[in-house]
């Protein structure tokens, strides 16, 4: 089965978290596509190499990375490490040799992600649903419709200005929290949503 | 035939409501028909067993499924997440709907404006969801413009085959 992870990846801190749970759904035989880890460049070592020669990139900014025990880990956290300056804004997509991310290229790449998705997973955190995830969430149910390889949508919240509301209506926009529930529903812990997610992958199996 | 336009935009505050009805007016002087959820009367059920939020969903959902274009307001910090769940299913249900035209987004607010503005921008996925099946304006003239222009052109379709 495969899932679609949305969610507000804005910050270090919150790709991690996504990326760690995602993990955990590999671990139990659920194939998440995480946007954040789908638009990662491939940063080869010959990348690096010419970033270094151009002085782009600075040997002392390798420096902790180097002390990697083996060439696949040092290969690995010079990629995280261009991924972040890109990010940041201090190497350009072009300067790395990278095509140009524009809004059409990430939709087009995550719709992508969405219409082999047989199920989403929505992390609701924050003071309103993030925009992004809740276009997500409105996509994926107009296409669920029609598909009935699609199972639905488990929305997680960590949040606890929703979580203290969760008995009335998770304190989140009244629309998106009805498509929600039209075809699944919200979670405070990731227990419940793993569960959820193992339920809709046996029905796919059965039906299969 | 008149085109059925949504009418999407954070509507919690009065001055909100407010421009969202103006919205519908100036789609309505130009012979289109627009729906604006919050002018939508709310059919009573006596022991409406229904959740607030499954009344919002049925009223608001039926309303995009019969349109055929979205007029879809992006003021705020953020696009309110609403708008971006209606922009989302509209984009869908066009997918396999041919007498849905598009989506035209009006965007005016300063804090999601590029410099000189002084936000982070929109969205990247919700402004390419946008420009996939639309276009993104700047005044309200503008986007009325766009409407009035698939308005004429789903009259023309209409002709051609009766």
């Amino acid at each position: 089965m495969k899932i679609y992870f949305a969610g507000p990846l804005f910050t270090p801190y919150v790709r991690q978290f996504i990326s760690a749970h995602a993990q955990i759904l590999r671990e139990h035989g659920i194939d998440p596509f995480v946007p954040h880890e789908a638009v990662q460049p491939a940063v080869t070592p010959d990348i690096v190499d010419r970033l270094l020669k151009q002085g782009l990139l600075h040997p002392q900014d390798l420096t902790e990375q180097s002390a990697a025990p083996s060439a696949a880990l040092r290969g690995r956290f010079a990629d995280d490490l261009v991924t972040e300056l890109v990010r940041r804004g201090a190497l350009t997509r072009a300067q790395v040799g990278l095509p140009p991310l524009t809004p059409a290229t990430i939709f087009a790449k995550d719709c992508e992600g969405l219409s082999s998705a047989n199920a989403v997973v929505a992390l609701l955190d924050g003071t309103q649903v993030d925009d992004g995830t809740a276009c997500e969430i409105g996509i994926f149910y107009g296409l669920l419709r029609q598909d009935r390889r699609k199972k639905g949508i488990a929305g997680w919240m960590t949040d606890f200005r929703g979580t203290r509301r969760a008995d009335r209506g998770w304190g989140i926009n009244l629309f998106v929290l009805g498509v929600i529930e039209e075809c699944g529903q919200i979670f405070a812990s990731f227990e419940g949503v793993l569960k959820q997610l193992k339920t809709w992958k046996r029905e796919l199996e059965e039906a299969a | 035939m008149t085109l059925k336009v949504y009418c999407a935009g954070p509507l919690f505050t009065p001055y909100e409501r407010d421009f969202m009805s103006k919205c519908g007016q100036v789609l309505r002087e130009a012979g289109i028909k627009a729906f604006v959820p919050h002018e939508s009367p709310k059919p009573k059920v006596p022991n409406d067993p229904r959740s607030a939020a499954k009344r919002v969903f049925d009223n608001d959902l039926a309303a995009i499924a019969e349109s055929n274009a979205m007029l879809a307001v992006l003021n705020g910090p953020e696009v309110d997440d609403g708008t971006a769940c209606e922009i989302g299913v509209f984009w869908a249900l066009k997918q396999s709907d041919p007498s849905k035209k598009g989506i035209v987004a009006l965007q005016q607010d300063w804090r999601t404006q590029e410099p000189p503005g002084e936000g982070k921008g929109l969205n990247a996925f919700v402004l390419g969801c946008v420009l996939q099946a639309g276009l993104l304006c700047h005044s309200l003239e503008e986007a009325a413009q766009q409407l009035a222009f698939w308005q004429a052109e789903l009259q023309a379709t209409k002709a051609s085959t009766a």
